[in-house]
């Protein structure tokens, strides 16, 4: 026999159980009569086991974060009755449940089907919920119609029906050249551009977090938007053909496109696409070099955004730790149909945007607001922090970093003052390597670590990173030093402080600095 | 913040990364061997072997056979008929881990594969000047010779039969060991600068003495050649012959007449060689041993080979008188016996039984003939040496060979007043192993041996490995010798490596990690709650090197060493080098 790497077992998984559960079948089954081989693949249908036995997460699909109060409502009762009342908002512009026992799975699957609305493909190693920036649709600089595209893919049964792909593959759209639709982080990046008054898109690929993150290079400079369904059917092709089922940690598509080097990898997109019969590919335009050119931000803690379209704003709520409780949802899903469209978008912040807001409603509605409890401002500044669950509900998780948000924003984002004259500035808190909370690109990234004590043992902390970012080449955060969690508050307090003592005038932004000084010199500095 | 940590994790991670260091080996490294690498701890002339059965994996048997040629000397002899102490320590073959590597067959498969030129390794130092002579052509006498030579003296080796080879060509039946091995493994030494003078014998004709002021330093490796004869009644009857005098006498080609029926008394090495010659000869042979199976010093497989050439063996069977009329053997008379708590066997009264025979070959063991030896230099002499199993009683060819290099190690420190020769550790920073866990599933690859139809006096028994069966085989070994370690100062605790642990106690949660002042490790705490876990540990003794924790850590904590001991010159003089 000729010995070579085994397959994993989930690729032995998915290649023998279909992963289209009938969970009325799940239901009426012992829980111990699921095989841990049929838990890995309930992902597949967006059910996730969590740390608690016979506990399940069940994340839907929402593609490009929209969603309209009919479905969002749906999802609140449905959490009110299955999931103690609570929903989280991801950093994939979607929505989660939580605490759902076994036998409601199909509950929830079947209630948000109803709507419009499907779990299929919400985990696993599948291509995940598209996503594209929150101002999509009415951002004031769109290029294009990024939601059309996100519709299109998340329509297109060749993108959709990849059940058994190395690994888990993600796209991001975005409506205009901005940071904001974490193109550098995603599998496959699309970003539009203009020329001559035609829309194109630009291509990425090869981005992914991870334990070991991989920033995307830039592919083509343009593809005519008649191929960019084309070319991304190519590259979950390519995907499928090239990546590595035998060591898991190398399976991702950034993985492949690191190996082969842009050039090569859009090569094989192109023949991919001449195998199909794909004609005008010679409109398609390679990168002339790999390194993106991503555009800064275009928000920075506006509470109110005015839409492309004269007459409606976008209207910004800041969630408290993803987490909406079911009073609070049915709150702002009432606000959203009497002041604004009934429109609900999920950012990748964890936070909602209410869309298509009159803007003679825009003062009431924000009014109403802050009346039932939430906050407008401190968008992409310190309020504005992102946490995954952590050891609460993960198997993965070290750090509870939940807990860790609380005593953060505790301490440091109730003080107005101090926060707005750091000004723009992402924390982003993940419970462990696999940084479903991105802290590789944030200013800064807390990961959930275990830290030596004096007691010879070994305390809950966190390894802080900073400096990370997605715009221009974009850059993974650097690590700084580590912190034991009763202390990060003086950590990130002395960390800021430094920031602020030493930073070049008002202007210079906190992920510039990091560059300016270097890692070393801050290590020096926070001493 | 962990301020007061910082500096020294910075220090740390700015380390300048060396991929490469040698030094001197430590008490720390030979117990750090001895836990990991066994095979290597348990081959007495301490041969690499990870490092030549990863040759062979890697498709390089030419290397493969240059590594072994450089610790064992004879590799296609050995790979033949070593006694294989290493494969009994091997990891594989441990409790729920299969079979240990077919170690043996992977060597001979190596020298099978490589070009059969003729292989001379460098001189480890210039010319000394310096002469030596061997008294014994075996193979300690040979070994010695080879590493005497690399050490740059002039050897010249004193063989009193007209071949070199000792008990190899003398001792071992051919369908063990072709001659054409045995001699090309020789020339390989000759190729070195070894002199072999044959039908040289010391004693009479060419007195110790006289070598003794013609040379520098003379090593006596003469071999054991005295038979041990148990004395019984009737051992003056015809028909009793010693059992390597029997082999000795064929293997020089003439003529045996064994008559029909033959008994083997004993349990080793030679008992085993005279039966299954005796039977060539076609005589109605069996083996008598005193002992049990778990005592007999057989080479693995050949109680198997005497089985398929139908070769009784009777166990726990003493010997008590021959038994003859007209002056010629009859019956052997035997006792019963029965072992008592030392393993020693105790006779059974009143359970004596007699066996029909026509030739005893008596496999009872030899001892060294000093009778050559002239009077005066019987209580020593300052340049006389000895080796093998003339100097340490009879034993295995790999302890010959062990030997016959310490025994040159200490002939060199003599002749040069320096130790020149040491023992050294180099550690290669590595970034894999080569090793998939599907090489787990690979079996313990079978020799293919010559069907029993074929099996005559010169035809080999064990035929070797195709080349594909030997890259297979070689693909078992764990590779003992990378060192995998979770580096604490990047390790984050988060435990994902014990969760893709694949042993249960390969790696371990612990409170403490005791170790002695070398850094040896002495003895551990295991961490039972997070909360007094200060260190996630590789447990290397537990460890099968599979990399299912390099590929589970988030963080590149788990570093991978490839650490290789061997005998290395030491540069005393730039000039010398």
């Amino acid at each position: 026999m000729k010995a070579q790497p085994g397959l994993t077992q989930v690729e032995k998984d998915k290649l023998e159980i279909d992963p289209d559960f009938d969970f009325r079948e799940i239901a009426a089954r012992p829980f111990t009569a699921i095989s841990p081989n049929e838990l890995a693949m309930f992902k597949w249908s967006g059910v996730y086991h969590q740390l608690q036995p016979s506990f399940f997460m069940i994340r839907i699909v929402t593609p490009g974060g929209r969603m309209t109060t009919r479905q969002f409502n749906r999802a609140v009762d449905l959490a009110e009755q299955y999931a103690q009342g609570e929903l989280c908002i991801t950093t994939r512009q979607t929505l989660q449940f939580h605490w759902i026992r076994q036998e409601d799975i199909y509950k929830i699957i079947e209630g948000m089907a109803e709507v419009g609305i499907t779990t299929k493909n919400g985990c696993g190693d599948v291509p995940r919920n598209i996503i594209g920036d929150s101002l999509a649709g009415v951002g004031p600089q769109q290029v294009g119609d990024s939601l059309k595209l996100i519709r299109a893919m998340a329509a297109d049964d060749e993108i959709q029906n990849q059940r058994n792909l190395p690994r888990k593959h993600k796209i991001s759209v975005a409506s205009s050249n901005d940071a904001l639709a974490q193109t550098l982080m995603n599998c496959q990046g699309w970003v539009p551009v203009e020329r001559n008054g035609t829309v194109g898109w630009k291509y990425h690929a090869g981005g992914g977090l991870g334990a070991r993150p991989y920033l995307a290079k830039l592919i083509f400079d343009w593809v005519p938007e008649a191929l960019v369904l084309d070319v991304t059917r190519a590259a979950i092709e390519a995907f499928r053909r090239h990546g590595d089922r035998r060591k898991r940690t190398h399976s991702r598509l950034k993985v492949v496109v690191d190996q082969m080097g842009a050039k090569k990898f859009g090569e094989v997109l192109i023949d991919i696409m001449k195998e199909k019969g794909v004609q005008e590919l010679d409109a398609i335009v390679f990168a002339n070099h790999p390194v993106p050119a991503i555009g800064r931000m275009s928000i920075n803690g506006e509470a109110v955004i005015p839409q492309k379209e004269t007459g409606q704003s976008i209207v910004r709520i800041m969630i408290e730790r993803s987490e909406l409780t079911t009073a609070q949802s049915r709150a702002i899903s009432k606000l959203a149909d009497e002041r604004g469209g009934g429109i609900v978008m999920f950012t990748n912040r964890q936070n909602i945007e209410l869309h298509d807001v009159p803007n003679e409603n825009v003062e009431k509605l924000i009014k109403a607001l802050h009346t039932t409890g939430f906050r407008t401002e401190g968008h992409e500044h310190l309020p504005d922090i992102v946490a995954c669950v952590g050891t609460t509900l993960c198997k993965m998780a070290i750090s509870d970093s939940p807990d860790a948000y609380h005593r953060l924003y505790a301490a440091l984002a109730t003080d107005e003052k101090y926060w707005k004259a750091i000004g723009t500035l992402r924390i982003n808190i993940t419970g462990c390597p696999n940084n479903c909370a991105h802290a590789w690109i944030a200013d800064i990234g807390l990961r959930g670590t275990r830290t030596r004590n004096a007691e010879g043992g070994s305390t809950e902390g966190y390894s802080i990173f900073v400096g990370g970012k997605l715009s221009e080449a974009g850059k993974i955060a650097e690590y700084l030093c580590d912190a034991p969690t009763e202390e990060i508050v003086c950590a990130v307090k002395k960390i800021l402080d430094v920031y602020l003592e030493t930073r070049n005038g008002n202007d210079e932004r906190f992920v510039d600095f990091c560059e300016r000084i270097g890692v070393k010199t801050f290590q020096e500095l926070i001493k | 913040m962990n301020g007061g940590n910082l500096k020294d994790l910075f220090a740390a991670k700015r380390k300048p990364k060396q991929t490469k260091t040698s030094r001197p080996a430590t008490p720390c490294d030979a117990l750090w061997l001895e836990k990991n690498i066994p095979c290597q701890k348990a081959c007495p002339a301490g041969t690499d072997i990870p490092a030549y059965l990863t040759a062979i994996a890697e498709g390089d048997p030419e290397e493969a056979y240059r590594i072994n040629l450089r610790d064992n000397i004879f590799p296609a002899i050995l790979g033949r008929v070593c006694s294989r102490p290493c494969e009994a320590a091997c990891r594989h073959g441990r409790e729920g881990l299969g079979d240990p590597v077919a170690i043996c067959f992977s060597k001979r498969s190596a020298a099978d594969f490589q070009q059969q030129k003729l292989v001379v390794l460098n001189p480890w130092f210039a010319p000394s000047g310096k002469r030596v002579a061997i008294i014994g052509g075996g193979v300690a006498g040979l070994a010695t010779a080879r590493q005497l030579a690399l050490c740059g003296h002039q050897v010249v080796v004193h063989e009193k039969h007209d071949r070199p080879g000792g008990m190899l060509n003398q001792g071992i039946p051919e369908f063990r060991l072709p001659r054409q091995i045995i001699d090309h493994e020789i020339e390989q030494i000759k190729a070195q600068g070894v002199e072999i003078v044959c039908n040289s014998s010391i004693g009479k004709e060419l007195p110790l003495g006289a070598l003794t002021q013609q040379y520098d330093a003379v090593i006596m490796a003469a071999g054991t050649l005295s038979p041990n004869l148990p004395s019984l009644p009737g051992s003056e009857l015809e028909g009793i012959r010693h059992g390597l005098n029997f082999l000795m006498q064929l293997n020089t080609t003439e003529a045996v007449d064994l008559g029909e029926r033959v008994i083997v008394i004993g349990g080793g090495f030679t008992a085993m060689d005279c039966a299954r010659t005796a039977v060539r000869l076609g005589a109605d042979t069996q083996v008598c041993y005193r002992r049990g199976e778990a005592e007999m010093l057989v080479t693995p497989g050949e109680l198997e080979e005497l089985g398929h050439e139908q070769i009784p063996l009777k166990y726990r069977v003493a010997p008590k008188a021959y038994i003859g009329t007209d002056g010629r053997i009859s019956a052997m008379r035997f006792v019963r016996t029965q072992l008592n708590h030392e393993r020693r066997p105790v006779e059974i009264e009143g359970s004596e039984f007699e066996i029909p025979v026509d030739t005893v070959l008596l496999a009872t063991g030899q001892s060294a003939d000093l009778a050559w030896i002239d009077e005066a230099l019987r209580n020593g002499h300052e340049k006389l040496f000895s080796a093998g199993d003339f100097s340490s009683g009879s034993s295995s060819l790999i302890e010959a060979i062990a030997n016959g290099k310490q025994c040159a190690q200490n002939v060199d420190r003599f002749l040069m007043g320096a130790d020149r020769l040491t023992k050294r550790v180099v550690t290669e920073i590595a970034k894999k192993t080569g090793r998939t866990l599907k090489m787990d599933e690979i079996e313990r690859q079978p020799m293919p041996a010559a069907p029993l139809s074929q099996r005559d006096l010169p035809t080999e028994v064990e035929q070797g490995y195709d080349e594909l069966t030997s890259v297979e085989e070689a693909k078992r070994c764990y590779r003992c010798h990378y060192k995998f370690e979770i580096d604490p100062l990047k390790c984050i605790l988060c435990d994902w490596c014990l969760k893709a642990r694949i042993r249960p106690d390969c790696i371990l949660p612990l409170k403490t990690l005791q170790q002695d002042e070398q850094g040896a490790v002495v003895g551990w705490e295991v961490s039972e709650h997070r909360c007094d876990r200060r260190r996630v540990w590789i447990n290397e003794d537990e460890c099968i090197r599979c990399g299912a924790c390099v590929e589970a850590c988030p963080v590149d904590a788990i570093t991978l060493h490839k650490v290789t001991l061997g005998m290395e010159p030491v540069i005393l003089n730039p000039s010398e080098g």
